[in-house]
């Protein structure tokens, strides 16, 4: 059975069958929030994920980057974990180099914070967003980086991304859009998407990017054919097979049933 | 030999590398093996050891021990309350670690009272929603379909509530009704996360196949 699934991933990917991607009203709302920073306002990339998640989160990172990039929006990136503050380090670096981006001009990473820090630093963020990133990447006190000469509170961000595959959206909402407001757009693997439809109801996030099938739709926005675009694909063929073995299961279960009534 | 020495870069020993290791992991597919279980052991100590090293770099030597060698020796008492949580694991000074416990729980506690009206109040009020909706600039049918939208999720939210209401026995029809379509639409949610679960899990195995083709095998 491990076999035929890999059959039927594999077979979309090297033949590179490509089926439609329909973009949903949640990517289209976190497309239209990136587009609609103000300008002199800059977004926060929240990076949460590892290694782990890497196909649903680093897609969905990059098409985010990459958008900011096209769009001329500014952008800050900050880590929550180690591996994630790496992995997103390398994917914007490419980016902006095949982009010509500078960093320090128009990005920044702000560095690994301990996500035990997070609600801490989320409180603190508002009033002093200097003292409370300290220092970047590499070292550098953010005080000191071009972009972020002006960009002092919470009112200089015009965007937040919370791309994680964890319940952080909530404590986002909490610390930050139930007091200031500040608009917020939603990246989750697909196993938390669930915890994002109530938050997006109720207007407390602009948009979503459920997994990897979000950031296909993100891409086909940007007009782009990455990986997610790719993988699109074999998503939906395996999601034909687990659908074709859930009713041959269930017609095995119901006619073993009547058997053994019989 | 000098083929090897000048085609295996640094980049192409760790995609190989990377590949060997996918490949030991999903061993377990077949049966528990040693290899899996060597990969399972170097994933988790490489990972451990990542943490312990960035942690050092970006967070206690910057933050911490650059500034009391540098003179601001009060971040001492950044150790000192520190190494109040491990005495947990003494039964006679656990009472010490119980003072850092309590200071943090009560910072925690406040925190969440503080979290619980950020998240719930746009909530509450978004749940009010109009039965009909018609604007100017809507047509019939979209005007149609927005108030069905309303009536199902005002009807969903009701009957869920009915379902979760324990006060008294679901025992007449008109108490049993709605908590049994609560619990029928409950049923549907958690059909459509257990959806959500496995399309996490299957972009997962995606994105490592896709590795082994495009960057190992470099097809498609």
């Amino acid at each position: 059975m491990y076999l035929l699934l890999v059959v039927v991933i594999v077979l979309p990917l090297v033949m590179q069958i490509d089926l439609p991607i329909v973009v949903s009203p949640a990517v289209r709302g976190a497309y239209n929030a990136v587009e609609q920073i103000p300008s002199g306002k800059i977004a926060v990339i929240s990076v949460i994920w590892s290694s782990g998640t890497i196909a649903e989160n680093r897609p969905q990172t990059e098409a985010l980057v990459r958008h900011m990039f096209k769009s001329g929006k500014k952008f800050a990136i900050v880590a929550f974990d180690p591996q994630g503050s790496e992995l997103a380090f390398q994917s914007a670096s490419a980016i902006a180099k095949e982009m010509r981006k500078t960093y320090g001009i128009d990005w920044v990473h702000w560095g690994y914070k301990p996500s035990a820090n997070l609600i801490p630093m989320l409180q603190s963020l508002p009033r002093d967003i200097h003292k409370a990133v300290g220092k970047d990447y590499f070292g550098t006190p953010v005080g000191r980086i071009p972009m972020m000469k002006n960009i002092r509170t919470i009112k200089d961000i015009g965007l937040i991304a919370d791309v994680t595959p964890s319940a952080t959206l909530e404590i986002w909402i909490a610390f930050i859009y139930g007091q200031y407001r500040t608009p917020l757009i939603y990246a989750p693997t697909a196993v938390m998407a669930p915890e994002g439809f109530n938050p997006l109801d109720a207007g407390q996030i602009k948009g979503m990017l459920t997994g990897m099938k979000g950031a296909a739709e993100y891409e086909r926005l940007l007009g782009r054919r990455d990986f997610a675009t790719r993988a699109a694909g074999a998503l939906s063929t395996s999601h034909l097979l687990i659908i074709a073995l859930i009713v041959l299961g269930n017609i095995g279960y119901i006619s073993s049933r009547r058997q053994r009534s019989e | 030999m000098d083929i090897l020495r000048h085609n295996i870069t640094w980049d192409t020993a760790t995609i190989w590398l990377s590949a060997l290791g996918t490949l030991a992991i999903y061993s377990v597919l077949y049966k528990e093996n040693p290899v899996y279980r060597l990969a399972e052991h170097i994933f988790i100590g490489a990972a451990a050891g990542y943490g312990v090293y960035y942690a050092w770099t970006q967070i206690l030597k910057p933050l911490w021990w650059d500034r009391i060698t540098g003179g601001n020796w009060v971040w001492i008492f950044a150790l000192l309350a520190g190494a109040m949580f491990y005495f947990i694991y003494s039964q006679k000074h656990s009472w010490i670690s119980r003072l850092i416990f309590g200071g943090l729980l009560g910072l925690i506690s406040g925190a969440a009272f503080k979290a619980f009206a950020g998240i719930n109040m746009d909530r509450i009020s978004a749940s009010f929603k109009p039965l009909y909706v018609h604007s100017p600039n809507m047509t019939t049918i979209e005007s149609i379909s927005a108030s069905l939208n309303n009536v199902l999720f005002v009807l969903i939210l009701l009957t869920v509530m009915a379902y979760f209401f324990f006060s008294f026995e679901h025992k007449s029809t008109i108490r049993r009704a709605p908590a049994n379509i609560g619990r029928w639409v409950l049923m549907f949610a958690f059909g459509a996360m257990f959806g959500s679960t496995v399309m996490a899990r299957m972009s997962l195995l995606i994105g490592r196949i896709y590795f082994i083709l495009h960057d190992v095998l470099r097809i498609g």
